[in-house]
């Protein structure tokens, strides 16, 4: 009971786009798809939906094979436009649910329940070409979810929210995972990602680069971060061969090359060194008022993992 | 299902379309102005009388000119009215410079006639302030014809007797063979109706399979392919779009010819298109609107398809035009040779192209009107109309599973390995 892509392989002529894709996506999950631009989200999508197929491999939900039959089943929301841009939004919403075989009655209640919690009722009679781009989000959302689908698949649904519509599309969010539903959703945000999923995967030029729930990628790298917030002087720092220069510095000034008042940097804890020889330094130096060691964020991964070369 | 709610929106987003409002009511109005035409034109010909003054040396010709020339006008009263002008040849010259400047000056007085000016009996001239052809001037010219015809002969002597046996006139009838009408009248007849059909053919198949290539572009240029292929197959799609169009055509004709025939069972005449040759209801065979509608149908679909494929490669819509060139190119062909076929439907030539079909639904249509075709020949036609839509259905199906997400440029080439491949 789950979504399963085995060895997936697909190129464009003679541009390999996906290669030897594993990925296993666990019923009622809401997974975070992750990668640079161009590093195949959009077609590993696309070969979901069978849209296209992979050259070789499968896509499997439910231990069936991918087929137009599922794909009609799942909701999807496209990056790109994804309505008839002279069509009415009611008539729209009305024609895509009636396409998934609800009745008339029954795509009316749905849409009236959605259009209200979306607050979209009064874009009803618009046309779809003049609606902005974040409204236009939120109708295509409405669209993907009307037929209640086991699995949606939404690239990049939050872009071109504001912080008001991210917000009620994260309640939504959070209310169809409640109800067992798997959402597989791209983003480049990476707080969002962090905020709404179990788990997530990074891929970049097609190839899987981690896998795993938040909290294992965010420990991937090995990397462990210091984030100390103290009164005094950092000078100290030198002797954990930390260059003051280079430091994240978070609040504070920096006045004729000396660190002064109180101050918050971020850095990756060096190789070798004990994380309580700092924050003994730190304590002999002046009024320390937060020392944590933690995780790099998602978004500092991500760009470790990506920025690379490999 | 979902083929209904496919057609279903295909349809209605046309029929609601302002385009599709407005072009149904020009064609009313077309229709509607058609029916009216006689009386239109018999109305702008009310009231146009012709005062003539006429510069002769005796008033005969007046005179003559008034008895002949009774055309009356559609109010009763007389079109001509002639008043004479004497002059010799002393002062011909003063006289006739006079009556120009009247002519001039005068809005009354349509045009003063110079009769047998001295130094030249047998010439007239005829002077107006608008150019004239026939009409009038034709009128007259006809009139003082027939007196200097006959003033010749009284002067040679021959009887009136002797001049009816020779001008008594041959009757001269014509029976056509072979084709369908039975009298001129009736060819005639029909090869207007063909006219006004194929016209109507033409022009519905050029614009929408331009709609079907339109909407597909549409549908490609707004990404919104993308959720369509993930909900229903690119053949209902694409069915659903020429079906849907379609109806939407047909709905055009009904509302046109439901008009059309309404008009004419109200007034209960003909509607005359050109005055003295009319069309009337009673000489259109229902037969011939059946065809009508046979050819339109197989002819969308045979078209439609492919400018359905031909859409599927396009993906701006600045490009459709130039890429459905070949497909305009071929209508107006089929449209050439249909319109030749009016005149020698049973060419040998006309005959073999009206069994290729692209051209079938014009030419064979046009010869089932004007000529005999055999029934086997209909049969036929119409076989091999349905086996090549079929055919291109397919080949524009995989078009369409193939080119819906391509974007950029397409090759033909590239467009036909990929059709292979599949």
């Amino acid at each position: 009971m789950s979504l399963n892509l085995i060895s997936v392989n697909k190129s464009f002529g003679a541009k390999s786009v996906i290669e030897n894709l594993d990925l296993c996506i666990p019923k009622g999950e809401v997974f975070g798809f992750l990668g640079p631009n161009g590093a195949g989200k959009t077609t590993t999508m696309r070969m979901i939906l069978d849209i296209i197929r992979p050259d070789s491999g499968q896509v499997t939900w439910e231990d069936k094979i991918v087929s137009l039959a599922t794909a009609r089943s799942f909701g999807y929301l496209p990056e790109e436009w994804g309505l008839y841009p002279k069509m009415v939004v009611a008539d729209q919403m009305n024609f895509f649910a009636r396409l998934r075989g609800l009745s008339k009655a029954e795509a009316k209640k749905r849409i009236a329940y959605w259009s209200e919690r979306f607050q979209v009722g009064e874009l009803a009679k618009k046309k779809a070409n003049e609606l902005s781009k974040g409204n236009q989000q939120k109708i295509q959302f409405i669209i993907a979810v009307l037929h209640q689908p086991e699995l949606m698949i939404l690239d990049e649904p939050f872009s071109g929210l504001d912080p008001v519509n991210v917000e009620l599309l994260k309640t939504a969010f959070r209310d169809l995972a409640k109800e067992g539903r798997t959402i597989l959703f791209s983003s480049h945000r990476m707080e969002h990602i962090e905020e709404l999923c179990n788990s997530l995967c990074i891929i970049k030029q097609g190839k899987l680069i981690a896998k795993g729930s938040v909290g294992s990628i965010k420990r991937i790298t090995g990397r462990k971060i210091i984030r100390l917030s103290m009164v005094g002087s950092l000078d100290f720092l030198k002797y954990f061969s930390l260059d003051l220069a280079q430091l994240t510095l978070k609040h504070g000034k920096h006045e004729e090359g000396v660190l002064q008042g109180a101050q918050e940097v971020e850095f990756d804890l060096p190789e070798g060194i004990d994380p309580q020889a700092i924050l003994q330094g730190a304590v002999e130096n002046g009024q320390v008022t937060r020392f944590e060691i933690g995780d790099p964020s998602l978004n500092e991964v991500f760009i470790t993992l990506v920025g690379g070369k490999n | 299902m979902e083929l209904l709610v496919l057609i279903q929106r295909e349809y209605r987003e046309r029929v609601r379309n302002k385009t599709f409002i407005v072009s149904t009511i020009i064609g009313l109005v077309a229709i509607l102005l058609l029916s009216f035409a006689p009386a239109i034109i018999e109305k702008m010909q009310a009231g146009e009388k012709s005062q003539i003054v006429i510069l002769e040396q005796t008033g005969k010709v007046t005179a003559y000119l008034d008895e002949q020339l009774q055309t009356t006008l559609p109010n009763g009263e007389r079109q001509f009215s002639f008043e004479a002008a004497l002059a010799n040849s002393s002062n011909w010259a003063d006289q006739k410079n006079h009556l120009i400047e009247e002519l001039l000056a005068d809005n009354n007085t349509s045009a003063f006639v110079e009769v047998a000016p001295p130094g030249a009996p047998d010439s007239v001239v005829w002077h107006s302030k608008k150019m004239n052809f026939g009409g009038d001037s034709g009128k007259v010219n006809a009139v003082l014809q027939q007196m200097t015809t006959q003033q010749r002969i009284e002067a040679s002597g021959i009887s009136q007797t002797q001049l009816a046996t020779i001008f008594n006139p041959l009757t001269f009838d014509s029976q056509v063979e072979g084709l369908k009408a039975s009298s001129k009248e009736q060819q005639t007849q029909n090869m207007m109706l063909v006219y006004i059909l194929l016209f109507m053919l033409y022009f519905s198949l050029v614009t929408y399979g331009m709609s079907v290539a339109n909407g597909v572009v549409e549908e490609k240029s707004s990404r919104v392919m993308e959720m369509m292929i993930a909900t229903v197959k690119p053949a209902s799609m694409m069915t659903a779009k020429i079906l849907g169009i379609g109806a939407v055509g047909l709905t055009q004709y009904f509302i046109w010819i439901g008009t059309g025939f309404g008009l004419l069972s109200l007034k209960g005449k003909g509607i005359s298109l050109i005055p003295g040759m009319t069309l009337q209801i009673t000489t259109i065979e229902p037969l011939y609107l059946i065809y009508f509608g046979i050819f339109f149908i197989l002819g969308f679909l045979l078209y439609a398809s492919m400018y359905a494929g031909i859409g599927a490669m396009v993906s701006r819509p600045e490009d459709t035009n130039q890429a459905v060139g070949p497909m305009t190119f071929l209508i107006i062909a089929a449209f050439m040779v249909a319109m030749m076929s009016l005149y020698s439907p049973d060419n040998q030539w006309i005959v073999w192209l009206s069994y290729v079909p692209f051209f079938t639904p014009m030419v064979l249509f046009s010869r089932l009107i004007l000529t005999d075709v055999s029934t086997l020949g209909v049969l036929l036609g119409i076989l091999d109309l349905v086996v090549t839509i079929i055919l291109l259905m397919w080949l524009a199906g995989k078009m369409y599973r193939v080119g819906v997400l391509m974007y950029g440029k397409v090759s033909w080439r590239h467009m036909l390995r990929l059709v292979r491949e599949r």
